[in-house]
């Protein structure tokens, strides 16, 4: 596993599973850091990776701007058909998608 | 490991032949021989939270250290020195993990102690709690259980230093093979090493040496150096993955 | 930060941070900690730290420089931030309909608006009563 640090307030680690990438998202996903995670998709479009989960049970805010980084993570994936996969969304992740009703619009990792 | 008589003879001529020739094959079968040994004495130090394979190579660095070192003339039993030898490496190994695991600990485990707690009171007092609650649970101050909620966890110990800030082109590979890697056998390429330290930029050599040659830790380069501690880490790591690159080509 | 009052009704504090997406986190930090002060329980913190984050981030996002000032108070049974920051000549609040959706969520009351060269925004909740 690797890590690159934002600040404190958000480190993303990407570790490779199989064919997939997963991205633990550990911190604060706000306004100021959502960038580093279209970033930190944009280079896993270009590896050979089949789907990227989104390891979220680290996420201890998300806001709007976290949300559309997250739902463009979903839409560049869906359209290089590829996949992207929420692992254990925290609290504050659940209570975001319930209130803008995307809880159904992400698929969750069983 | 039992040796019979003979086994033992063999092992002591191999380590006078190899303090006589320096002859790196030999060294090599010496270390080979002793593996199971090496192995062994990582399994002591399994269950402190570090992956076993990290520990294998430490391991097996101590060991190399311990065949390099070893006088056959002094009377010691190889298996005596060589134990010291690389449970020193071994303990050397946690020590420069620990610094940076007791810092930033706290807010982490604090988070995952706090959903858990929150859903607990919850349904003890059949309402959501209020802060005051939630940090008399925990036994901390508000103020942490606040900076908590905020950052779910994002305080990382462990590889959070072991990395350069920069390199942001970096492909996913790529960055992780910039981890410290046991895998890379320093020592076997000491000759070359030497030779290739001399176009590292000073401070990054000097780390090196300090590390490596005079065996000091991170804690102890950072104070020598005057930086901090995981600044050293970085650096290392860095500076690692440059020296291999270098090897490797001059190898090929 | 500067405490108007004592502790209880009509206490107010201010706080200023560089207008910038960086230093909304701190705005945050001091919203949870008064939310926490005026009683509200875990959940509803939560909300708060979301509605405060929203509101500044868009003020801040059409802001240049300069400073965003916060102030939180309660107001006739309410818990009350506002926020203000001199805005871009030539800009105006983008707000989208997922932020909008989860203010609505969030807040009691809200309002975004550009008056006298400051975007301004004010957030209500009703005070918690035990």
């Amino acid at each position: 596993m690797d890590e690159q640090a934002v600040g404190p307030d958000l480190v993303l680690s990407v570790d490779a599973e199989r064919t997939s990438a997963v991205v633990a998202v550990r911190g604060e996903l706000d306004a100021y850091s959502a960038p580093r995670l279209e970033d930190e998709i944009s280079k896993l479009l270009r590896e050979p990776f089949d789907a990227v989960v989104l390891d979220l049970s680290g996420t201890g805010f998300l806001d709007s701007s976290g949300l559309r980084a997250i739902l463009s993570a979903h839409r560049r994936l869906t359209e290089s058909d590829r996949q992207l996969l929420l692992r254990a969304p925290s609290e504050p992740v659940t209570r975001l998608l319930e209130i803008t009703g995307l809880t159904d619009h992400f698929t969750v990792e069983k | 490991m039992t040796l019979t008589a003979e086994e033992r003879d063999r092992l002591r001529a191999m380590f006078v032949e190899y303090r006589r020739t320096n002859d790196r094959k030999l060294r090599n079968e010496l270390i080979e021989a002793h593996k199971p040994l090496a192995s062994h004495l990582a399994r002591r130090f399994a269950n402190r939270g570090e992956p076993f394979d990290d520990l294998l190579q430490v391991a097996y660095l101590g060991m190399l250290k311990a065949v390099e070192r070893f006088d056959p003339e002094r009377g010691l039993e190889f298996s005596t020195f060589a134990t010291a030898t690389v449970e020193g490496e071994l303990k050397r190994h946690f020590r420069d993990k620990t610094w940076s695991v007791r810092v930033p600990r706290r807010p982490q485990e604090l988070h995952l102690r706090l959903s858990h707690t929150i859903n607990e009171l919850s349904q003890k007092l059949t309402r959501a709690p209020k802060v005051p609650e939630v940090a008399a649970e925990l036994g901390v101050s508000e103020e942490e259980v606040l900076e908590a909620m905020e950052v779910g966890g994002a305080y990382r110990s462990s590889s959070l230093d072991a990395r350069p800030a920069e390199g942001q082109d970096s492909t996913a590979l790529e960055r992780r093979l910039g981890e410290p890697d046991h895998n890379f056998d320093l020592a076997e390429h000491r000759v070359l090493l030497e030779r290739v330290l001399a176009d590292l930029p000073e401070r990054e050599r000097t780390i090196v040496e300090l590390r490596f040659f005079q065996e000091m830790t991170q804690t102890e380069i950072a104070e020598k150096v005057g930086i901090s501690q995981m600044h050293v880490s970085r650096l290392l790591t860095r500076t690692l993955l440059q020296l291999r690159e270098l090897l490797q080509s001059l190898d090929a | 930060m500067t405490a108007a009052n004592g502790s209880g009704a009509g206490e107010e504090i201010r706080l200023s941070v560089p207008a910038s997406l960086e230093y909304v986190r701190i705005v945050r930090l001091t919203t949870s900690a008064m939310a926490s002060r005026f009683g509200f329980d875990v959940d509803e913190i939560e909300n708060l730290r979301v509605a405060v984050d929203e509101l500044s981030s868009t003020i801040v996002e059409s802001a240049g420089s300069g400073e965003l000032s916060i102030a939180i108070s309660e107001t006739g049974g309410d818990f009350c931030i506002e926020g203000w920051a001199p805005i871009e000549s030539g800009r105006s609040l983008e707000l989208d309909q997922l932020t909008a959706q989860i203010l609505n969520a969030v807040c009691d009351k809200y309002e975004l608006r550009v008056a006298d060269g400051a975007a301004r925004f004010v957030c209500l909740r009703r005070l918690p009563t035990n």
